[in-house]
C-alpha cells in the first residue's frame, strides 16, 4: 500500500490525458466566444438602434485592406494545421518550420491592423476625441465597438502567437512529440479560434454598408 | 473497520507527506488546495461579515453617527463585493468541491491540478487587489457597478473592477477543471447514475460558471474601458445605453444566484441521508433538478430590472418565467423532507444546521415568490425587503451549508473533533441572530425603507434597531463557531475514525486524514453512494 | 392612498399568507418527521429510493400554482403602467441629489410635489446625460420607477385622500442617496389652485439687478440661504463650504481659482448656468430669488472680494431677464386641454 503510495505522487503528475485535455480546451473556447459573443450582442443592440450611423462609418474603413487582411489569416490557420499535421508524423523540424510561418502570418496582420488604426488616429478618430464626439451618437459607439474589438482580437493574436513559440519550444526539445500532441493541438485550436472570430469582425465592421 | 485504521496510527496522509508553507504554496494536491481556499475564504469572510457589523451599528439609530454617508457607501460595497465573489461564489466549490469532489468519484485528483493551483493564486490576487482598493479608499458603486455611476464616480474603482475580472477568471477555471474532472476521472463503477448528488450539483454548477462568468468578465473591462479611455459603450452621452449594462450584468449575476444556491444544496444532499441513514428519496428528481436550475435560472435575469425603464412586455415575459425556477427549489425541499421519513435521524451539529437551512431558505424563496409578482414587486423592488430576502436566500444557503459542510467534513478533513456542546451553543446564536437580523428587514421594506441607504428617516427606527442586535447575535454566533473549528483544528481530540458519522459515500471509506492519492489501492465502487441497508444497527 | 395601491396591499397580503401558509406547512413536517425519527424512537429504517407518483404531484402542482401566482402580480401591474389618457402630466427631474417637479402650462419648478386629490397624475421621469441613474419612489402609493439618462419613464398616481407621503430616491446614486428624499403634498383642488398661483407670482416676479447684487435683506425676505445651501450646495461643497467630496468641489473659503470669477455677478451666473464640461450643472429652474440667496450664502464664506461694478451688473441684467422688472416675463399660457375648450366653444355658442 504505502508503497503505492510513494510511486504514485511522481506517477499523478505524469498521467496524460490527451482526451481530458481536448475537453478542457473545448469549455475554455466555449468561454471564449462567449466573451466574444457579448460583444457582438452590444454590436447588434447598437447596430438595431443607429443602422444609418453605423452604415456611415462603415464606409470610412477600408474593405481592401480588411479582406486582404482575412486572406492573411485565413493562410496562417492553414499553416497551423500543417504545423500539426507534420508532428503527427513525427517530423519535427517541419512542423517548426510551419509553425514560424503562422508567425510570419500573425505578424502581417498586426502590422496592417497597426497601419489602419494610425491612418484612424491621424484622422483624429480615437476614444474620446474631440472630433469622434462631434460626430452624431451611433458613429461614436461603431468606433468605439471597432476599436474594442479589433483591440481585444490583436490581444488574442498576440497571446496566440506566444502559444505558437512556446510550442516550438517544446518541439524542439521533445517535450511535445507525436505521442504528446496536446500542447500543439490545443494551440492549434486556439489559432482557429482567433481566426473565426476575425471572419465574424470583418464583415460586421467592413462589409455592412451598400 | 477502525481497526485498520488503528493499526497505522502515524499513517502518511495528505498533511503530513510534505512540510513546510513552501510545500503548501506549490502544492497542487487538490486537498491541500481545498485546505488554502479554507484558510482565505475564512478569512475574507470574517472581515465581509466584520464590515456587515459596522453598516448595521451605524443604522441603529436615524442620523449619521459612527461614519460619514461616503464611508457608509464604501463599506457597503466592499460588504457585498467580499461576501459574492470571494466568499460564496468560491467557498463551498472552492473548499470541499477541492476537497471531495475527486475522492468521491474515486480518483486521485483533478484533471488539471496546476490549473488547479493557478485558480487558487488569482483567487489571491483577486482577494488582495480587493483589499488594497480598501487602502485606496474603496470603491463606492455598491457589487453591480452599475453604469453611469461606475465610471462617474471619483472613488477608486480600478481595482475593484480588475479584482472582480481575476476572481471570475479563478471562478471559471475552477469550472472547467471539475467538468473535466467528472467526464474524464470517475473511477470504475461510479456511473453517472451513482454520482453522490454534491458532484451532480457541483457538475451542475460548473457548467454555469463556465458559461455565464465570460459575460461578466468582458462587462467589467468595458466598464474599465469606459472609465479610463471615455469609450462610450455605455456612457449615455455618447450613445450608450446603461439598461443594456444591467441586462449584460443580470445575465451573468442571476445564474450567479445559482453558483452559490446549487453546491449548496449538493451538501444538504449528502448530510440528510448521512443523518438519517436512509438512502436519498427520489435521486433522480434531485440530479434534474439541479441541471433544471442551472438551465431556467439563465432565463430569468431581466426580474432585477422590473422598475429600470424596461419594455413592460418584457417585464411581463420575465415575471412569468420567473416563477417556474421557483418549482425545481421545490421539488428538492419536498425530496429532502421526504428523505426524513422513516429515517433514524441523528441530531448532529451539521444535520441541525441543515435542518435550519430547509426553514431559511424557504423563506428565502418564498419571499421570491413576493418579489417575482409584479405589482408588489414593483412596491419592494430596491428596498430593505429585498435585503433582507437575498440574504435569507444567499447566506441562508451558501453561508449556512458552508458551516454545515465545514462540521460534516471536518473530521476527515482534519483527523480530529470539535467540541459538539459548542457547536450546538453557536448554532443557537447564529440562528437566533440569523432571524433577528433580516427579518425585521423584509418589515422595513414593506413600510417603504430604500435599500443601500446610509440613513433613514425616524420612523424605520425600530426596525433597524432590532436588526442590528440582531447582528450582534449573529456575530457572536458566527465567532464562536469559527472559533471552535480554528481551535480544534490543532488542540481537537484526535480521531482515526473513517466514518464517524456513518455516511456511504467514498470519502467515508478511506483513512482519517486521506493519503496523498485518496487511497490506499483501488477504492471501493461496489456500494452506492446511499446504500443503506434495510435494518440499521443500533 | 389610492385604488392601485389598496390593490397591490391586497395581493401583497394574499402572497404573504400564502407563503406562510406553505412556510408552516414545510417546518411542521420537517419536526414532526425529526420527532417521530429520531434515533431514540426510530433505531431502524425503511429505504424508499422514489415514488413517481408523489414526484409528479409535487413538481406539477407548484408548477400551476405559479402560473396562478403570476397572473395575480400581473393584474394590478396592468392597471399601474396604464395612465388615463386626460391625467396632469409633471416632469419629474432628478439630480444628485435632489428632484425637481416641473408643472404644466406654467412651466414652474418646486422642489416638493404639489398635487390635487382625485385626480389622475402622470409623473414623467427623466434625468440629464451627464447623471447617473435614480429612481422616483413613492411608497405610500407603492409606485417606482427609476430615472434614466437619455430614456424617458413615468410612473401614475391616483390620490384619492389628501396628506404628505414621503418620496425617495431608490436607485443607488452616490454620497448622499440616503439624503434625496422629498415631500409629496395632496391637497383639495381648491387649495391646489391657490398654492400654484402664489407658486407662479413668486416664480416670475423679477428682481432690479443693482439691488439683487446689494446686501439688502429686505430684497430676499422669506427666503433663507442657508437651508437652500445645505439642501443644493452642501452634498459637494461640504455645510462649512470647505469644498471636496466625491467630485473634488470649489471650496468656497478662498477665492483663488474660480473658473467663472468670484464677483457677485459671476456666482450668480455661475448658479444659474453651471459650468460647462463639469459636474457642476445649471441651477436656473431655480426661482431667481433662492438662486440669489444660494449666491448670497455663498460668497459669505469670503466676504472680501471684487465687487460687481456698474457695467457687470448691466450685461447681466441684459443676460437674465429676471434681473430686469421692466422687461415683462413671458408667463407661459396655461394650454387648455381639448375637450375643455371644446365644452366652452359650445358654452360660448349657447350665450344668447
Amino acid at each position: 500500500m504505502s508503497d503505492h503510495t510513494a510511486a504514485g505522487t511522481a506517477e499523478a503528475h505524469l498521467h496524460y490525458d490527451p482526451v481530458g485535455n481536448r475537453i478542457g480546451m473545448w469549455l475554455f473556447l466555449l468561454t471564449e466566444l462567449i466573451l466574444f459573443g457579448t460583444l457582438f450582442i452590444i454590436y447588434a443592440v447598437y447596430f438595431h438602434r443607429y443602422t444609418p450611423d453605423y452604415e456611415r462609418a462603415a464606409h470610412e474603413l477600408n474593405r481592401l485592406i480588411g479582406g486582404a487582411n482575412t486572406l492573411v489569416l485565413l493562410t496562417s490557420s492553414l499553416t497551423m494545421a500543417l504545423s500539426i499535421a507534420a508532428l503527427q508524423k513525427d517530423k519535427a523540424a517541419q512542423a517548426i518550420r510551419w509553425g514560424f510561418i503562422t508567425l510570419g502570418f500573425a505578424s502581417i496582420f498586426l502590422v496592417v491592423k497597426g497601419f489602419e488604426w494610425a491612418h484612424k488616429f491621424e484622422l483624429g478618430i480615437y476614444f474620446d476625441s474631440e472630433v469622434l464626439l462631434a460626430r452624431p451618437k451611433g458613429e461614436i459607439v461603431f468606433y468605439g465597438m471597432y476599436f474594442l474589438m479589433t483591440g481585444l482580437h490583436a490581444l488574442h493574436v498576440i497571446i496566440g502567437g506566444s502559444l505558437i513559440v512556446t510550442a516550438m519550444v517544446k518541439i524542439k526539445r521533445g517535450t511535445a512529440t507525436s505521442k504528446r500532441m496536446s500542447f500543439l493541438e490545443n494551440t492549434g485550436l486556439y489559432w482557429h479560434l482567433v481566426d473565426l472570430i476575425w471572419i465574424y469582425l470583418f464583415p460586421l465592421f467592413y462589409l455592412i454598408h451598400r | 473497520m477502525s481497526a485498520a485504521a488503528l493499526a497505522t496510527p502515524a499513517a502518511i496522509n495528505y498533511i503530513n507527506a510534505e512540510k513546510g508553507i513552501l510545500s503548501w504554496l506549490t502544492t497542487t494536491d487538490h486537498k491541500r488546495i481545498g485546505i488554502l481556499y479554507l484558510c482565505s475564504i475564512t478569512f475574507f469572510f470574517l472581515f465581509a461579515a466584520t464590515l456587515g457589523v459596522l453598516m448595521r451599528l451605524e443604522l441603529l439609530s436615524p442620523g449619521m453617527q459612527y461614519m460619514d454617508s461616503e464611508t457608509y457607501n464604501r463599506i457597503l460595497t466592499l460588504h457585498g463585493m467580499t461576501m459574492i465573489f470571494l466568499f460564496i461564489i468560491p467557498a463551498i466549490p472552492g473548499i470541499f468541491g477541492n476537497f471531495f469532489l475527486p475522492i468521491m468519484i474515486g480518483a486521485e485528483d483533478v484533471s488539471f491540478p496546476k490549473l488547479n493551483l493557478a485558480s487558487w493564486y488569482f483567487y489571491m490576487a483577486g482577494g488582495t487587489l480587493a483589499l488594497l482598493s480598501v487602502m485606496t479608499g474603496g470603491p463606492d458603486t455598491g457589487w453591480t457597478f452599475y453604469v453611469p455611476y461606475s465610471f462617474k464616480t471619483g472613488a477608486n474603482v480600478f481595482y475593484p473592477l480588475l479584482a472582480a475580472f481575476i476572481l471570475g477568471w479563478s471562478s471559471i477555471l475552477t469550472g472547467l477543471n471539475f467538468l473535466t474532472t467528472v467526464h474524464r476521472m470517475r473511477a470504475k463503477g461510479v456511473t453517472w447514475g451513482k454520482m453522490p448528488l454534491f458532484v451532480w450539483s457541483l457538475y451542475a454548477t460548473s457548467w454555469v460558471q463556465v458559461i455565464v462568468t465570460p459575460v461578466v468578465g468582458i462587462l467589467l473591462l468595458l466598464v474599465l474601458a469606459e472609465r479610463v479611455l471615455g469609450v462610450g459603450i455605455f456612457d449615455p452621452s455618447k450613445g450608450g445605453d446603461p439598461i443594456l449594462y444591467q441586462h449584460l450584468f443580470w445575465i451573468y449575476s442571476h445564474p450567479a444566484v445559482y453558483i452559490m444556491v446549487l453546491p449548496a444544496m449538493g451538501v444538504v444532499s449528502e448530510i440528510i441521508p448521512t443523518f438519517a441513514r436512509r438512502t436519498i428519496f427520489g435521486y433522480k428528481f434531485i440530479a434534474v433538478s439541479s441541471i433544471a436550475i442551472a438551465a431556467i435560472g439563465s432565463l430569468v435575469w431581466a426580474h432585477h430590472m422590473f422598475t429600470s425603464g424596461m419594455a413592460d412586455e418584457a417585464r411581463i415575459i420575465f415575471s412569468f418565467l420567473t416563477f417556474f425556477v421557483a418549482v425545481p427549489s421545490a421539488v428538492k425541499i419536498f425530496n429532502w423532507l421526504a428523505t426524513l421519513y422513516g429515517g433514524s435521524i441523528a441530531l448532529e451539529p451539521p444535520m441541525v444546521l441543515t435542518l435550519a437551512f430547509i426553514l431559511i431558505f424557504s423563506v428565502g424563496g418564498l419571499t421570491g415568490l413576493i418579489l417575482g409578482a409584479l405589482s408588489t414587486n414593483i412596491h419592494l423592488h430596491d428596498t430593505a425587503f429585498v435585503v433582507g430576502h437575498f440574504h435569507y436566500t444567499m447566506f441562508g444557503s451558501g453561508g449556512i451549508m458552508f458551516l454545515a459542510a465545514s462540521h460534516y467534513w471536518f473530521p476527515k478533513m482534519f483527523g480530529r473533533m470539535y467540541n459538539r456542546n459548542v457547536a450546538y451553543v453557536s448554532i443557537l446564536l447564529f440562528v437566533i441572530g440569523f432571524n433577528v437580523t433580516y427579518m425585521p428587514l423584509m418589515f422595513a421594506g414593506v413600510a417603504g425603507m430604500p435599500r443601500r441607504y446610509a440613513d433613514y428617516l425616524p420612523e424605520f427606527e425600530t426596525y433597524h434597531a432590532i436588526s442590528t442586535t440582531g447582528s450582534w447575535i449573529l456575530y457572536a454566533g458566527i465567532l464562536l463557531m469559527v472559533g471552535n473549528l480554528g481551535y480544534s483544528v490543532f488542540k481537537g481530540k484526535k480521531t482515526d475514525k473513517e466514518n464517524p458519522w456513518g455516511g456511504k459515500t467514498l470519502e467515508w471509506r478511506t483513512p482519517t486524514p486521506p493519503p496523498t492519492l485518496n487511497f490506499d489501492g483501488e477504492p471501493d465502487t461496489s456500494i452506492g453512494p446511499y446504500d443503506y441497508p434495510v435494518e440499521v444497527e443500533r | 392612498m389610492s385604488e392601485i395601491a389598496r390593490e397591490v396591499d391586497s395581493t401583497l397580503v394574499f402572497l404573504i399568507a400564502f407563503c406562510t401558509v406553505i412556510l408552516v406547512g414545510v417546518a411542521v413536517a420537517m419536526f414532526a418527521m425529526v420527532f417521530k425519527y429520531h434515533r431514540s424512537k426510530s433505531p431502524t429504517t425503511k429505504q424508499i429510493h422514489s415514488h413517481t407518483g408523489l414526484e409528479v404531484a409535487w413538481t406539477v402542482v407548484p408548477f400551476i400554482l405559479c402560473i396562478g401566482l403570476f397572473f395575480v402580480g400581473y393584474e394590478g401591474f396592468k392597471a399601474m403602467r396604464t395612465p388615463p389618457a386626460d391625467a396632469m402630466q409633471i416632469t419629474v427631474t432628478a439630480q444628485r441629489w435632489f428632484w425637481s417637479f416641473t408643472y404644466p402650462d406654467s412651466g414652474i419648478t418646486t422642489g416638493e410635489l404639489t398635487i390635487p386629490v382625485n385626480r389622475s397624475v402622470k409623473l414623467n421621469i427623466r434625468t440629464d446625460d451627464n447623471e447617473v441613474l435614480h429612481s422616483l419612489y413613492i411608497p405610500a402609493f407603492r409606485v417606482k420607477e427609476d430615472a434614466v439618462p437619455g430614456l424617458d419613464t413615468y410612473i401614475w398616481l391616483h390620490p384619492d385622500q389628501t396628506g404628505t407621503f414621503n418620496i425617495f430616491c431608490a436607485e443607488f446614486c452616490g454620497k448622499d442617496h440616503s439624503k434625496m428624499i422629498t415631500t409629496l403634498h395632496v391637497v383639495e383642488q381648491d387649495e391646489y389652485d391657490a398654492w400654484l398661483d402664489k407658486q407662479v407670482a413668486e416664480y416670475y416676479r423679477p428682481v432690479e439687478a443693482t439691488l439683487a447684487m446689494s446686501d439688502d435683506p429686505e430684497v430676499l425676505a422669506g427666503y433663507d440661504g442657508d437651508k437652500l445651501f445645505t439642501k443644493y450646495c452642501a452634498s459637494c461643497h461640504g455645510a462649512g463650504g470647505e469644498g471636496g467630496g466625491p467630485y473634488k468641489a470649489r471650496d468656497f473659503r478662498s477665492i483663488e481659482g474660480w473658473k467663472q470669477g468670484t464677483k457677485k455677478t459671476d456666482v450668480f451666473k455661475t448658479i444659474s448656468t453651471g459650468i460647462p464640461g463639469t459636474e457642476m450643472r445649471s441651477f436656473a429652474h431655480l426661482p431667481v430669488r433662492e438662486r440669489l440667496a444660494l449666491m448670497r450664502k455663498i460668497t459669505s464664506f469670503h466676504p472680501d472680494r471684487q465687487q460687481p461694478t456698474v457695467e457687470d451688473i448691466a450685461v447681466l441684467k441684459a443676460a437674465f431677464p429676471e434681473l430686469d422688472p421692466t422687461r415683462a416675463v413671458q408667463i407661459p399660457k396655461p394650454n387648455m386641454p381639448i375637450d375643455e375648450a371644446m365644452k366652452q366653444v359650445v358654452e360660448e355658442g349657447q350665450v344668447p
